[in-house]
């Protein structure tokens, strides 16, 4: 009898009408009408927002809509779908796989990454214990944001953050929303993989991905690429993180997103002294900005960083305002770099 | 004469049998609810320890053996992974329905399956991990109601179906 039983599919994309991953881990309303949405709106979507009680919305193109359940976009609520709890508590038994235990962590934080590296924020009541969050329960809210992978994003930038062939300490520099955690995923694609037309070795990488952002990892695997020579710790403290790729990974180079607090300090100078190379972000607008912050000033101040890539949306979102080599000061590119391959 | 003899040890024997079958049902009841306990054991280690998902979780339970308890699971991973339009609980529920009204458990074992598959899987892992235990005390409960059940019954339907042949072939012959 056992033997009859058809083999358990893992996969829950299905390759040969299209689906995308994401519809799978929709309650079969919403999952009917996203599947219904005319083709270029379903391109440019970025978010399926599900509230409840309240109509459902999509948003792409810089525009929100309600939705039919034929996946008609309309300007107004009336006619669309009306999101229930049922709605809400069945998406959420796809999202965890019916397992509410094994994503306990990723809803402390408030948000579940699943295959495809496709991100749910969830909204609810929190519990709070006096000293951090408990747990969330009685959903009120599901945000599916639509992950796209955006390769390229460093190609302009990737002859400046080497020196005779070495791979240079580099901090980028951004406001928040301006392709930062984007292009720091393509420079460490790059490293990784390395260049052979221009002779550049692909080098070790340890990522340390706290908060799962750089290579969305669903159950350990990563859902976006950072290449052929990654090792990636995934939902871990960036300062211990570091420690142990240090001791265990013998990375070349070590990449991380937005450091900043005293012990991180510590792990950078610990992986200076191994000889690793950093790459890692801030929030910031200039040099002078960095100055004045507590740990990364420190660590600009003591030149650590030889590269800095400083980004704004002045013009695109993701302009590469300047590229400056840390020790003269001088910015490596005449005028910004539009990059339209940030979104 | 030859022909009556051989009529009477038919009778006889099967009726024996089928008394050996009836007694056999305690046996069986006993033998799936020492099954779910330790499947019940399985699933509080997994859960606790590895977080592992209750779909894979009960792949993995079920494949270890090829009782009724097993084939509930393998039901229950199959359809939540295919349709994927069920919550756990209808899914479970479902199962329970094709699989477990045939097998040899009891309606209060079935309730107590019932109970699990409106709790698993929607808490926490240390509370997934209570409720468990306090399950785990109610199925050992009938547990060792079987057993008894087994005790007292087994010998007694077996003579009892001995007896029966025995007096028909009395009172035929």
């Amino acid at each position: 009898m056992m033997n009859n039983q058809p083999q358990i599919r893992r996969e829950r994309m299905n390759e040969k009408t299209g689906t995308e991953i994401y519809e799978a881990y929709l309650c079969p309303i919403i999952r009917a009408a996203i599947k219904a949405l005319p083709i270029d709106f379903k391109r440019d979507l970025e978010e399926i927002r599900l509230r409840i009680n309240r109509p459902l919305m999509v948003y792409g193109g810089n525009k929100d809509y309600f939705l039919a359940s034929d996946g008609r976009l309309l300007r107004n609520s009336q006619g669309a779908i009306m999101v229930t709890r049922k709605d809400i508590d069945l998406s959420i038994q796809f999202i965890s796989n019916y397992s509410f235990y094994s994503v306990e962590e990723e809803i402390k934080r408030g948000y579940i990454t699943i295959a495809g590296g496709h991100r749910i924020g969830l909204s609810g009541k929190v519990l709070y214990d006096g000293k951090s969050i408990r747990t969330m329960k009685d959903f009120n809210g599901l945000n599916f944001r639509i992950a796209r992978e955006k390769k390229g994003a460093a190609k302009a930038v990737m002859p400046y953050l080497y020196h005779k062939g070495k791979f240079l300490n580099t901090l980028i520099v951004s406001p928040p929303q301006c392709g930062k955690t984007t292009l720091l995923r393509d420079i460490i694609l790059n490293v990784s993989n390395g260049n052979a037309s221009n002779g550049i070795l692909g080098l070790k990488v340890g990522v340390v991905d706290e908060r799962s952002e750089l290579a969305a990892s669903c159950n350990g695997i990563p859902q976006l690429d950072l290449g052929i020579r990654t090792d990636i710790l995934d939902s871990c403290p960036k300062a211990e993180g570091m420690m142990i790729l240090i001791r265990a990974m013998s990375p070349n180079v070590i990449a991380t997103d937005e450091i900043g607090r005293e012990e991180d300090s510590y792990a950078i100078s610990e992986a200076l002294l191994a000889g690793i190379k950093l790459i890692t972000t801030v929030h910031g607008t200039s040099l002078e900005d960095i100055y004045g912050k507590k740990v990364i000033g420190d660590l600009v101040k003591n030149k650590v960083f030889e590269r800095m890539i400083i980004l704004s949306n002045k013009n695109d979102i993701g302009t590469i305002e300047s590229i400056i080599d840390v020790n003269t000061k001088v910015n490596l590119i005449g005028t910004p770099i539009r990059n339209k391959v940030v979104n | 004469m030859w022909l009556k003899l051989v009529v009477s040890a038919v009778i006889v024997v099967s009726s024996f049998q089928l008394g050996s079958i009836y007694a056999g049902t305690f046996t069986e009841r006993k033998k799936l609810l020492g099954e779910l306990i330790v499947a019940l054991q399985m699933f509080e280690t997994e859960i606790s320890y590895n977080a592992t998902p209750l779909p894979l979780l009960l792949e993995k339970i079920g494949n270890r053996s090829n009782s009724d308890v097993s084939k509930l699971l393998l039901r229950t991973a199959y359809s939540l992974q295919e349709n994927g339009s069920n919550s756990f609980m209808e899914a479970w529920n479902l199962a329970i329905s094709s699989e477990g009204e045939t097998s040899g458990l009891y309606k209060e074992d079935l309730e107590l399956l019932r109970l699990l598959g409106s709790n698993l899987g929607n808490s926490d892992g240390v509370n997934q991990v209570k409720y468990l235990r306090i399950l785990m005390e109610e199925v050992k409960r009938n547990y060792n109601k079987a057993i008894e059940e087994e005790n007292k019954n087994l010998k007694l339907y077996r003579h009892l179906g001995l007896l029966t042949g025995v007096t028909i072939v009395i009172i035929l012959f």
